[in-house]
């Protein structure tokens, strides 16, 4: 057991190439490059969600009930209420990437700080700080994100808190694994001599130095995050109707499989699972550049 | 040993700050839950009545003593909408989930680890490629997308698979209770009509189950299998005239098995979660469907205590993987 967490200390301190060189690295991963087009094609999308919608995405047209796709001006078909499903896909990015980016905000703006702390200080601070941490990740993830959700009521931002809460400790661990491994270094030790205040040692020395695997976790937890908020809003707590969200889509459009509508849940769920890819395609190829091992396995 | 029994004593902090952190939940949740058990209508002296047989009006250190208490004796509370006690309606399902877990891990073992191997041995082959695309692929579909595709393509176009409506056809009976595993208890009774059944039923869900994990410990053990290759001792044991097969199987792939008992352990954890929304789409009665109908109606005593017997679970899979370490790799050693 030993022998592993040693192995793990030496893949983190190993450095990361200079400044220069990462996009070369980084551009000749075609896969994450793949991944950064995906991105920034959603992005792109959420941005130009009303001049790329063809219809108002929560108007029902009763007449135009469960059209197919390219029927009647409707790229992508029209939903059980008549709802324009391209229109609906296009706003849907822009929920879905929010609720993405703001619970990752979340477990990052609470899991850095007391990851921080709780490697700086150690102690009694630290092991309480950690063990809660331990309590929160002993809970399998969705399991724990849905009884948040319970609690907090349904809805779009519970939702978005739960899947924050959920990751915090992901963070954490990370930066008190970094802290504690750094704060022995003596940079820090004559940053102390000189007088500077623990806040800006932490702040200015400390975690910049773990800025860049912070980064690959943060990527890696959007796709994650996205992916969560929309099974919260298939089981019914996420998103609440009308508002146009791909896992409520699918959640919507389920009932209408059997019947052969297959256009309601498929292309919901496409734009999920591309979306996801992008994500998990840079933060992969990101952690390939800082991680010289990884490099060989993939 | 002296191990084992400091990382069960450990186990007891951690599980007690999982029933506190759930404890503190349900005092977070909006609307009173007396209130809610009493019913809209309800005059306020009723309201009044039933918080005090909650115990709501006592103090909070008060009530998590009780709330301990309850859980130590195995009381985890009272299900109003199935009007039973939620550990008997778990009981009652438990096997179903269980049943459909055993088999989305097992898929996910047993194609996962052999593509992983293969991709590894054929580097940039077309296995290779497509075991890469799939694990990407597998890791980025949402479960419940996955699940209804896999209906529409095996159900509603190629009429192949029965409709995801439970564990076993219309018109059949299930099979005499021995275990609770469909499967297994139709092959010990001899019943080939409802293992047919079941088996049939059972596949889609499973392969939705599995195809997350499947993908993850594809690429785990092609990555864990290419660093292993690369080693000296296989270059030796190579160079020794031993059979490829030998040396893949015996040599590199014996070194793989403790970052595969880690990632198993971590699937398990994403297998509970995603039980919930898997048998929602096909019916499946088991815990995970009772747990979706709690959400929709909005009974939380079953939803805590899914989440609470989920991370013990959790915790004593781990504990179980941990010890495992020692068993695959003897270099191990635990004091």
């Amino acid at each position: 057991m030993d022998d592993l967490k040693r192995k793990s200390n030496q893949q983190n301190t190993q450095q990361a190439p200079q400044r220069a060189t990462v996009w070369q690295t980084f551009s000749r991963n075609k896969l994450a490059v793949i991944g950064l087009i995906l991105i920034l094609f959603w992005v792109v999308v959420a941005i130009f969600a009303p001049v790329l919608a063809t219809h108002d995405p929560n108007d029902p047209i009763v007449a135009e009930k469960f059209m197919h796709p390219g029927e009647g001006g409707h790229i992508l078909g029209t939903d059980n209420f008549g709802r324009d499903i391209f229109s609906r896909v296009v706003y849907g990015a822009r929920i879905s990437i929010w609720a993405g980016v703001i619970s990752v905000g979340i477990s990052f703006c609470i899991g850095v700080p007391l990851g921080g702390i709780a490697g700086y200080y150690g102690g009694a601070i630290g092991n309480v700080i950690m063990r809660v941490m331990d309590g929160l990740s002993a809970f399998p993830s969705l399991v724990l994100a849905i009884t948040l959700a319970v609690s907090m009521g349904r809805g779009t931002v519970s939702a978005m808190v739960a899947v924050g809460i959920v990751s915090i400790p992901d963070y954490a661990r990370l930066m008190f694994a970094q802290t504690s491994s750094i704060k022995a270094m003596p940079y820090i030790e004559a940053g102390r001599a000189v007088g500077l205040k623990t806040s800006s040692l932490i702040l200015k020395h400390i975690f910049p130095n773990c800025l860049s695997q912070l980064l690959v976790r943060a990527t890696l937890g959007l796709g994650m995050a996205i992916l969560t908020v929309s099974s919260l809003s298939f089981l019914g707590l996420g998103v609440q109707p009308p508002t146009a969200e791909w896992g409520a889509m699918i959640s919507d459009g389920r009932r209408y499989i059997v019947s052969g509508e297959w256009w309601i849940t498929t292309f919901p769920g496409l734009a999920i699972m591309t979306s996801i890819l992008g994500f998990n395609l840079v933060g992969d190829g990101v952690r390939d550049i800082l991680d010289p091992r990884n490099r060989t396995g993939s | 040993m002296k191990y084992f029994i400091r990382r069960v004593l450990y186990a007891i902090p951690v599980l007690i700050l999982v029933s506190l952190l759930i404890f503190i939940m349900t005092r977070i949740m909006p609307g009173d839950p007396a209130r809610m058990y009493a019913g809209e209508q309800a005059p306020e002296s009723t309201v009044e009545q039933i918080r005090e047989e909650m115990g709501l009006n006592k103090s909070l250190p008060e009530q998590f003593v009780i709330y301990m208490s309850d859980l130590l004796r195995g009381d985890f509370g009272y299900a109003w909408h199935t009007e039973h006690e939620v550990i008997d309606d778990f009981a009652a399902r438990f096997p179903a989930t269980l049943e459909l877990a055993i088999c989305s891990l097992l898929l996910a073992v047993v194609i996962g680890v052999p593509l992983g191997i293969l991709s590894a041995t054929h580097k940039n082959s077309i296995v290779d490629h497509f075991s890469r695309l799939f694990s990407l692929a597998g890791a980025s579909m949402p479960v419940f997308w996955l699940g209804l595709m896999l209906v529409l393509v095996f159900y509603v176009k190629l009429g192949i698979s029965p409709a995801p409506m439970g564990r076993i056809g219309n018109g059949l009976n299930d099979p005499t209770h021995i275990t609770g595993l469909f499967i297994l208890d139709s092959m010990l009774t001899g019943d080939t009509a409802a293992l047919k059944s079941s088996l049939s039923q059972i596949a889609l869900p499973a392969v939705t189950l599995s195809l997350a994990s499947m993908a993850i410990i594809t690429r785990m053990t092609r990555s864990s299998m290419l660093e292993v290759l690369g080693l000296d001792y296989v270059r030796t044991a190579r160079a020794k005239g031993l059979k490829e097969r030998v040396v893949i199987y015996r040599h590199a792939f014996s070194n793989t098995l403790i970052p595969l008992l880690t990632v198993l352990g971590s699937q398990f954890g994403l297998l509970l979660g995603y039980t919930v929304v898997v048998e929602t789409i096909f019916a499946w009665p088991g815990i995970g469907s009772y747990v979706t109908d709690s959400i929709l109606i909005t009974d939380y005593a079953p939803i805590q205590a899914f989440a609470l017997l989920s991370a013990v679970l959790y915790l004593v899979i781990n504990l179980v993987l941990d010890l495992l370490y020692t068993v695959v790799d003897p270099r191990v050693k635990y004091e």
